[in-house]
């Protein structure tokens, strides 16, 4: 196996890792941008994803400028990275001091130009028919990415599309799991807290009485959350009954 | 049919009286064809049994309370599949006292899957045998099938019933625990300790005796017994 050959399955093997154990999203970003610079012919990526409301968001950049380019694209409207994510498709932008290029994405090639890079290729993060945002791989280089480069960049966005997918669907249930968790957790303090403050009621008082308190009667969930328990001592319930122990 | 498929089938057929969680532990003997099975949420700290099917499994998942230790809570930490093959061989290094006393009621394996919802683990599907030798293939795969449907219908009826509360066999599985939590708290006041280390002195006084916890807790409650500082 060639080193090369061995960081693309080292990739791909962390980020299904992500998908059976749990795991930070926000480090899978930028382990994801950072695995794409690493192994691929390029010198920056970006990440960008849509959050519930259907806006785009830039989740992780390689560099400050990087990101800034990102940014920009989803400020302006413009750019080969949205194009990718409204279509579904790959995007190649083609090298960046074209006057085609430039009239296409006019404000995009400037500050891309700017910052010295001479190529995008824009990846959609991508399920079937459900198009999560977009895996931008930024390079000084004006030629197209290599047919290789574009396979082994296609498996890392469908792996960490597939990942965020699954992610977003524990995060609800997660939710849900920490709320189970926390009624069992309390429910135990609850009733062990409980019997830690008896109030007995016989004359004695809750010091010297040597009688347990008595059961409580079962009550509905909401009334035994919180509430302290009201309890009689059996020695008083017993002095109430007239029956001597 | 597929695996799904025929699952749902067992667990829709015959329910008269049934829960929910009751059917699937029900569905959960039937499918694997084990003697029994038992359902078990477990936190961190704490954990609470079901409900159980069969033979063994209520005894089972209570002494796993009782005790603090059996494979419910390794596949809780694990999030994978617990097995062990020949109890009275094998279980003896990670769970001692619940392997002995499993092995002496007749058990001989014991598989626990976990219920958990991608990364996030809540509890575990425990099956008991009487039987030698790995579960099979299909076998693993119905329990894994079982134990995600166990997860999901758990979930689900917890988002339904919101923060405050919890599903009512869980309720249920609650209030036979009560006893467990209310003497964990005489003692705490007793001792003068924690809320862990009660339930550990509670779980050491019942072993030692010779009963099990509900039992233990039922005493301490009733006033019968208190525990002494010494132990």
């Amino acid at each position: 196996m060639t080193s090369r050959e061995r960081r693309v399955t080292g990739t791909l093997v962390q980020l299904a890792d992500t998908l059976v154990a749990g795991y930070d999203v926000a480090e899978m970003f930028y382990y994801l941008v950072e695995s794409c610079i690493d192994v691929l012919s390029i010198d920056h990526a970006g990440l960008m994803l849509v959050d519930a409301d259907g806006n785009l968001h830039v989740v992780a950049a390689t560099s400050e400028v990087t990101h800034l380019i990102e940014l920009l694209q989803i400020q302006n409207q413009e750019g080969p990275c949205l194009d990718a994510f409204r279509s579904g498709l790959v995007v190649e932008s083609g090298p960046l001091t074209d006057s085609e290029v430039r009239a296409r994405w006019p404000r995009f090639t400037e500050a891309a130009n700017d910052a010295g890079f001479g190529a995008i290729t824009a990846m959609p993060m991508r399920l079937r028919d459900q198009v999560l945002g977009a895996l931008n791989l930024f390079r000084v280089e004006t030629a197209p990415l290599t047919a290789d480069d574009l396979s082994v960049a296609r498996a890392f966005a469908n792996i960490a599309t597939i990942s965020i997918l699954q992610a977003r669907a524990t995060h609800d249930a997660r939710t849900v799991i920490d709320q189970l968790q926390r009624a069992l957790d309390t429910r135990v303090i609850i009733e062990s807290q409980g019997l830690h403050r008896p109030t007995c009621q016989c004359h004695l008082g809750r010091v010297l009485c040597p009688y347990p308190p008595l059961r409580p009667q079962p009550q509905p969930a909401a009334e035994q959350r919180g509430a302290r328990h009201r309890r009689q001592c059996a020695g008083s319930a017993a002095a109430d009954r007239n029956l001597t122990r | 049919m597929s695996r799904l498929g025929r699952i749902l089938a067992i667990l829709r057929a015959d329910r008269a009286g049934e829960t929910l969680l009751g059917s699937v532990c029900r569905t959960a003997v039937i499918a694997l064809g084990t003697n029994g099975a038992g359902l078990t949420v477990l936190t961190k700290s704490h954990r609470g049994p079901i409900c159980s099917h069969g033979e063994f499994a209520s005894f089972g998942e209570d002494l796993q309370f009782s005790l603090g230790e059996g494979p419910c809570s390794d596949a809780f930490e694990t999030r994978e599949l617990v097995e062990v093959t020949d109890l009275s061989s094998r279980g003896g290094e990670r769970w001692p006292m619940f392997s002995q006393a499993m092995t002496e009621a007749g058990v001989t394996s014991l598989a626990s899957f976990p219920l958990r919802i991608g990364g996030a683990r809540f509890g575990a599907l425990t099956f008991y045998r009487s039987s030698y030798g790995e579960l099979s293939f299909e076998q693993v795969a119905d329990g894994y099938v079982i134990a995600q449907i166990a997860s999901h219908l758990i979930i689900a009826g917890q988002a339904q019933v919101g923060e405050d509360s919890v599903i009512p066999e869980i309720e249920a599985g609650f209030v036979r625990m009560e006893q467990v939590h209310q003497a964990t708290g005489m003692v705490m006041a007793q001792l003068g300790i924690g809320a862990e280390d009660a339930l550990a002195r509670l779980r050491g006084a019942a072993f030692g005796s010779g009963r099990t916890l509900l039992d233990m807790a039922d005493h301490i409650v009733g006033g019968r017994v208190e525990l002494s500082r010494d132990g």
